[in-house]
């Protein structure tokens, strides 16, 4: 009997547990975002000004709360690719340009937004020009947040210890590298765990000896031409002579930026998202970090050609909740968060005509924009322009030649196959 | 008992349930693998019948398939002769009369099973990366620790001979439990008889023990086949199948083909190898082990 009573009185505060949520106010919708950092926990700058954007928008009385769901950025696009599988997407995704928004947008997951981007003028505000690497088939599938240009950071201090000056070209950048590691620090500092970090360096290399992407893309340039062998052997130099930091086949890229931001080494070869490191709260060298473009090498070569690119977010093609996720989006990219992302986080930024404050900006940033001002060219990373195969197969050529486990002819020949493989499919 | 095994309806009822969730998660998932095994997909739209097409490329054209076939088969020969010997080694020790603290000791080397692959991945990488761990200890000898993660020169990478050893340090307590069952149902009168016989420890080792844990160890041996013709997560958390795919194994290079490249079909091939492969080798397992029945 007691026995009995007690199951009762137990399964009673099981099932008020069930109706606990009745009769509460009705919850507001929700607009599900899925961001490639955690919100919560980054002190990246630029994640936080996301942060703030997605806050404004809650704090906004529109009906909806969004519903961030992170990931970090290694696995972020297999998870989004496990999300296009399942039929499971967010409302609104980050995607880089080049082959992965090409991938979403041929999966058909990426809605297009010429229409929503030219009611009331919308599309104006933007510096068009960042429009041209999300287009699918003529139309406009992403709508860029912010910009990076891959450059070079140095430390003025370390240089001045040096005796070193802003290399213009690879024999001055070269010997600008002896005198650092003559002076005791480390020249340069790469990620040898990552290779998309020694990629970047590959792609400039690439370029400077006349490699260009838009040409492979093209069709116009094979791999096996010798501007990549050249490259290589350029690369090679610079692993020979001792130029990168001890032990930089162990380092992620976050070692890799500690070890640039904590004053351990001269130069740093990466995206211009690095500001924000820079300026961050583990950061020493805030005030004595500048910048410059990676040196021409050769006569004919441009050092005015940037790699360029921008961060970008797309919408669901079915979403439900479209008039939620334009909302969001215009609050991303409207002038108080742009202006954010370029005065906090030293962000690129992708309006026309937006007024910057440089005195509060980042002074990366404005050294970043007076270089670029002469800016002649510009091409995406490799490993985002090219198809998803061959650019994952360009950055392990990088790091396979750093390792020096395939000569430059040998690593340049595997990414012409397994290109050749691709376009066969 | 007997009423209910003469009721059908009761049996019907009583194993409905998990032959559902057999059905719905083992059964359906595998026909539609085959199926798509067949296809080329990208996960949206309809799969597209290409035949063959996935398997005569992963057997003729996908040097990285090759490259995973050779590691995988490098896990097992190394899991079995590492894992079973150890588990072995270390039951007959534990199981041995007078042996001390014996319930401590077996849970301590079962304790790595239970810790999370991706935790022990995570802290391997610290230790096995150059500028850490290991390395950090050999500087202080002054020898210079090797790329333990990244070396490929070696025909056989080191950085798999390192993930080998933590699968090892992680799934010997599995076989050692395993033999430790076996090793306690095996009655104390055949060690006490060969004692009086003059049989020493080793003796009875190789002469009592070792046959009598044949069954066992037939079962032993297929698991730990079978689970390293799957191994993944060590992998894919230590190095991700890299530098050069020179350390993938065919359940890292499936997974990227299926999240990384959206190639769900041929994924589904690489999945069918490694059913196929597995199968045969518990056929294998199955007639080099004869057991006889009793």
């Amino acid at each position: 009997m007691k026995k009995k009573a007690l199951a009762c009185i137990l399964a009673a505060v099981m099932l008020s547990g069930i109706f606990g949520g009745c009769g509460s106010k009705p919850a507001d919708k929700t607009l599900k975002v899925f961001y490639w950092d955690d919100l919560e926990t980054s002190t990246d700058l630029t994640t936080q000004q996301f942060k703030a954007a997605v806050d404004k928008f809650n704090e906004a009385d529109n009906g909806y709360q969004i519903e961030i769901t992170t990931s970090d950025i290694s696995n972020y696009y297999i998870k989004l690719n496990a999300l296009v599988a399942a039929d499971d997407m967010p409302d609104v995704f980050m995607c880089h340009p080049g082959n992965l928004m090409r991938n979403a947008a041929e999966s058909g997951v990426l809605m297009e937004l010429d229409d929503i981007l030219k009611k009331d003028g919308w599309y104006d505000t933007f510096n068009p020009a960042y429009f041209d690497s999300l287009k699918y088939g003529g139309k406009i599938v992403g709508l860029p947040v912010e910009a990076a240009s891959a450059c070079v950071f140095y430390n003025k201090d370390i240089f001045a210890a040096a005796g070193a000056e802003i290399p213009t070209t690879w024999e001055e950048f070269l010997d600008v590298c002896q005198k650092i590691r003559d002076a005791g620090y480390a020249p340069i500092v790469t990620s040898g765990t990552e290779d998309w970090v020694i990629g970047i360096l590959g792609g400039y290399l690439s370029d400077r000896n006349g490699g260009s992407v838009n040409a492979i893309v093209d069709g116009t340039l094979e791999w096996t031409d010798p501007s990549f062998v050249e490259a290589g052997n350029c690369l090679l130099e610079l692993v020979d002579n001792g130029y990168f930091q001890d032990g930089y086949l162990g380092d992620s890229n976050g070692q890799m930026t500690t070890k640039f931001i904590t004053g351990q080494a001269g130069m740093m070869v990466t995206g211009s998202w690095a500001i924000s490191d820079i300026n961050g709260v583990e950061s020493t060298v805030a005030d004595i970090a500048g910048v410059f473009p990676f040196p021409a090498i050769g006569g004919a070569s441009d050092a005015n050609r940037w790699i360029i690119k921008t961060d970008n977010i797309c919408i669901d093609h079915d979403t439900e909740n479209l008039d939620a996720a334009v909302e969001f989006l215009k609050i991303l990219t409207g002038e108080e968060i742009q202006r954010n992302f370029a005065e906090i986080a030293g962000r690129l930024p992708i309006l026309r005509n937006l007024e910057i404050n440089y005195d509060k900006a980042p002074v990366q940033l404005k050294e970043l924009s007076d270089y670029m001002a002469d800016m002649t060219g510009s091409f995406g990373y490799f490993n985002e322009t090219l198809s998803s195969e061959t650019g994952s197969e360009f950055n392990n050529a990088i790091l396979t030649i750093a390792l020096k486990q395939a000569t430059p002819e040998d690593a340049f020949m595997r990414v012409k196959e397994v290109s050749d493989e691709e376009k066969a499919r | 008992m007997n009423k209910v095994l003469r009721n059908k309806r009761a049996i019907f009822i009583f194993t409905a349930p998990a032959a559902a969730m057999f059905l719905a998660i083992m059964l359906i998932p595998i026909v539609c693998a085959i199926a798509l095994a067949f296809c080329d997909w990208n996960s949206i739209g309809m799969p597209r019948f290409i035949g063959a097409g996935n398997f005569v490329e992963m057997f003729t054209k996908d040097k990285t398939m090759g490259i995973a076939v050779r590691n995988s088969l490098f896990i097992v020969v190394f899991s079995l002769v590492t894992q079973q010997t150890a588990g072995l080694l270390i039951a007959a020790a534990l199981s041995a009369r007078g042996t001390r603290l014996r319930n401590f000791f077996k849970n301590i080397y079962y304790m790595p099973c239970v810790i999370s692959s991706s935790a022990l991945a995570l802290l391997f990488s610290f230790l096995f990366n150059p500028n850490m761990g290991i390395n950090a200890l050999l500087r202080i000898f002054g020898i210079e620790g090797p790329l333990w993660l990244m070396d490929v020169s070696w025909k056989i990478p080191l950085g798999l001979w390192a993930i080998g050893f933590v699968a090892t340090w992680q799934y010997t307590g599995s076989s050692m439990m395993l033999y430790m069952a076996a090793i306690a149902g095996i009655p104390d009168t055949y060690y006490d008889a060969a004692e009086i016989d003059g049989a020493g420890r080793v003796q009875s080792f190789f002469l009592i023990t070792l046959p009598l844990v044949k069954p066992m160890a037939k079962i032993s041996i297929t698991m730990s086949c079978i689970g390293s013709l799957k191994f993944f997560d060590l992998i894919y958390n230590m190095t991700k199948g890299g530098p050069s795919h020179q350390t993938e194994v065919m359940a890292s290079h499936l997974y990227n083909s299926a999240f990384g490249n959206m190639r769900f079909g041929y994924a589904s091939a690489i999945s069918i190898t490694i059913m196929v492969m597995c199968v045969a080798v518990s056929a294998l397992v199955n007639v080099l082990i004869k057991v006889e029945d009793r």
